[in-house]
């Protein structure tokens, strides 16, 4: 028991070691303040749109869902990574998740947070935003697309926070001397009183468990939907039966591809190369891999099938892209980041960590320019021919307001995972003891190098070790 | 001192008026014709007028347009050779009354186009006759309009999808199915939210 104890105040140390009350360095510093000026850069230029009107952005009538929404559609698909990262391989009882199941859950709240807001950026008048309910069709994707991204962004905090609880706690009792007061406010609100007793414990993995079994369904809606958006409109390119099942993995390859980036930013700026080892980059490798391969197979089927009959408008929006003016842009989409990540994931030199890190940046980016030539070359070729329009109205390239603007958001999306990551534990705490005491135990693998064992995600001793 | 407290009232009426006013050219004005629903059209300079009306004829109905127009005397004349054309009001626009739907005003004034009795109906069950004379050089634009039920009346087919995709109102296994997953969604988190408080329950219960 003593030796358990010591293994605990290391791993309590180690990982409470970033969000020790005065533990902002420079580096943090001037990290924040650059993404706050961003941040305050992108909301300067969505008021000059507001003032202005969308004429401010490189928007018209025919191109009326650009850069925001492709945003939208990536951001959503971010948000996929804590769904698989942390419900999957908890619902398989993965021993090694413990350690980035927090990252995995806070980057799909953030991302979902912010992807949320998009479209209501991309609106004219998002003062009627509102009448979307009020007025809203019941038939209509849009009204789906709100009503199941409320649901998921409730459903992702709320599977955020639970399991936080008892490290909130554990922070309550450990900066009572050295916290201000409203950082220790803030942890005795969100503590919900926890004490650690049997019949808390038993309530908190009750109510994880059902949020495990529910937020993976409520995920898989949120971007079939995103993709119904898209696939139930008439037009080429996106009158396509397989963009559900298609969004969905595109989501999971680039969701668990930002999981990566998450560890290895955490890992690298934290120092938990002990918890956070070559064993996590080489296992989540394998599950991006495996998703790209599957996204692979996903893309071939959507640009070959109707490649093979080229019918008419389908014709004209294809050959644009395959040799068009979007030619060098999707080539290098299917080559750079899509061929070249599997290459790289498919040897063991590449599913360490550098390798996958640079793997993941590729799919990541490669990810976002993709929803990019989804969203407009269809745009751009509507049934109906352009006419009576100035001729840039048949082209686009998104302007300074909307790179602004976004940014800004991506800004915002950083600004809030490492101003969390200094007041709460990025880790979960007491699963990742949970998880050796298991090991000592014999009941579970040791988190760098075991196999995975396949019973019990809790354990009443472990428990009560965090609990003293 | 009371001709000064109603100087604003006066000048705002003015102001209220004034829009009105200057839109003289082709404004439309209650009709004195008898004929139902039916109105006149005034022009501001030389008092021209342009009335409508229709008259039962053997093989349907006609549209008959009169112009006139004040001499320096103030005395009202017929206005001939203008050319009116008649139309039927639609919903996005108006739908010329016949093949050929216009007709010279005679000397005096009057121009009559017969037009058939199969015209549909609009749903609220009258028809709207128009006369336009669009560009005159003596009269300017003057526009005549007038209701009644002179067409075939289009029966009302109950719709067979009253509850579709594509209608206003959504089908009803359509909400029932988003209610049920919603609704068990929803319940779900309340079911979860109620665990986390009963945690915070249970603190103060020991206390």
């Amino acid at each position: 028991m003593q030796h358990e104890h010591i293994a605990n105040e290391k791993i309590r140390a180690d990982f409470l070691k970033p969000v020790t009350p005065g533990n902002f360095g420079k580096i943090s510093l001037y990290w924040v303040i650059g993404l706050t000026v961003l941040l305050c850069w992108g909301i300067f230029a969505y008021i000059y749109q507001l003032r202005t009107g969308l004429e401010a952005t490189a928007m018209r009538n025919y191109v009326s869902w650009g850069l925001y929404i492709s945003t939208f559609v990536f951001f959503i698909g971010i948000s996929h990574s804590g769904t698989l990262v942390s419900a999957i391989l908890r619902i398989t009882n993965q021993e090694w998740r413990r350690p980035i199941t927090r990252s995995a859950e806070l980057l799909t709240a953030v991302a979902l947070m912010f992807g949320g807001i998009m479209p209501i950026i991309d609106m004219g008048r998002p003062d009627r935003v509102a009448n979307m309910i009020i007025f809203g069709r019941l038939q209509s994707p849009l009204l789906w697309d709100i009503m199941c991204i409320s649901t998921y962004l409730t459903g992702s905090l709320l599977f955020l926070y639970l399991p936080m609880i008892p490290d909130i706690a554990l922070c309550k009792e450990r900066f009572a001397t050295t916290g201000s007061k409203f950082r220790l406010w803030v942890y005795d609100k969100l503590s919900m009183g926890w004490k650690g007793t049997p019949e808390d414990w038993r309530r908190l993995e009750r109510a994880m468990r059902v949020m495990t079994v529910m937020i993976i369904p409520i995920a898989v809606s949120v971007h079939t939907v995103v993709s119904y958006i898209f696939a139930m409109t008439l037009r080429a390119g996106w009158n396509s039966t397989i963009f559900g099942p298609y969004f969905v993995i595109g989501a999971l390859y680039s969701g668990s591809a930002g999981v990566i980036l998450t560890m290895a930013a955490f890992r690298k700026i934290y120092h938990f190369e002990e918890y956070i080892t070559a064993r996590h980059f080489d296992l989540m490798s394998k599950i991006v891999l495996s998703l790209t391969m599957i996204y692979a197979y996903f893309n071939f089927n959507e640009y070959w099938v109707p490649a093979y009959k080229m019918q008419s408008h389908e014709g004209f929006l294809l050959t644009d892209l395959f040799s068009g003016s979007y030619s060098t842009v999707f080539w290098i989409l299917q080559f750079g980041t899509v061929l070249l990540p599997i290459i790289i994931l498919a040897t063991p030199r590449g599913r360490k960590p550098m390798g996958t890190t640079i793997a993941c940046v590729i799919i990541v980016a490669g990810a976002w320019v993709k929803r990019y030539i989804i969203v407009i070359p269809t745009l751009l070729h509507p049934f109906l021919p352009m006419q009576g329009v100035p001729q840039s109205w048949s082209t686009y390239f998104p302007n300074w307001v909307e790179f602004s603007v976004t940014g800004g958001a991506l800004a915002g999306i950083f600004l809030v995972i490492t101003l969390f990551s200094k007041y709460f534990p990025i880790a979960s705490i007491w699963e990742v003891e949970e998880g050796v005491h298991l090991a000592q135990q014999g009941l579970a693998p040791a988190i760098p190098n075991g196999q995975e064992h396949t019973n019990h995600t809790s354990h009443p001793v472990a428990k009560e070790a965090f609990a003293q | 001192m009371k001709t000064i407290h109603t100087l604003p009232a006066l000048l705002l009426a003015f102001l209220l008026a004034w829009p009105l006013a200057v839109q003289g050219q082709v404004c439309s004005v209650d009709s004195t014709t008898g004929a139902q629903g039916a109105t006149v059209s005034d022009s501001g300079g030389n008092g021209a007028r342009l009335c409508i009306s229709v008259r039962d004829a053997d093989t349907g109905y006609v549209a008959v347009a009169t112009l006139t127009a004040r001499d320096p005397k103030g005395n009202r004349i017929p206005i001939a050779n203008a050319t009116v054309s008649f139309f039927v009001k639609r919903l996005f626009g108006k739908m010329p009354i016949a093949e050929e739907n216009t007709a010279p005003t005679n000397d005096s004034g009057v121009a009559e186009l017969p037009f058939s009795k199969n015209i549909p109906l609009e749903s609220t069950g009258s028809l709207t006759i128009i006369a336009l004379i669009e560009d005159n050089a003596y009269t300017g634009p003057l526009q005549a309009t007038m209701r009644g039920n002179w067409g075939r009346a289009v029966p009302v087919v109950a719709d067979p999808f009253p509850r579709a995709l594509w209608e206003p109102r959504a089908p009803i296994a359509m909400i029932l199915t988003f209610c049920i997953l919603l609704g068990g969604v929803w319940c779900t988190y309340i079911f979860v939210v109620n665990q986390v408080v009963q945690i915070k329950k249970g603190k103060h219960n020991e206390a």
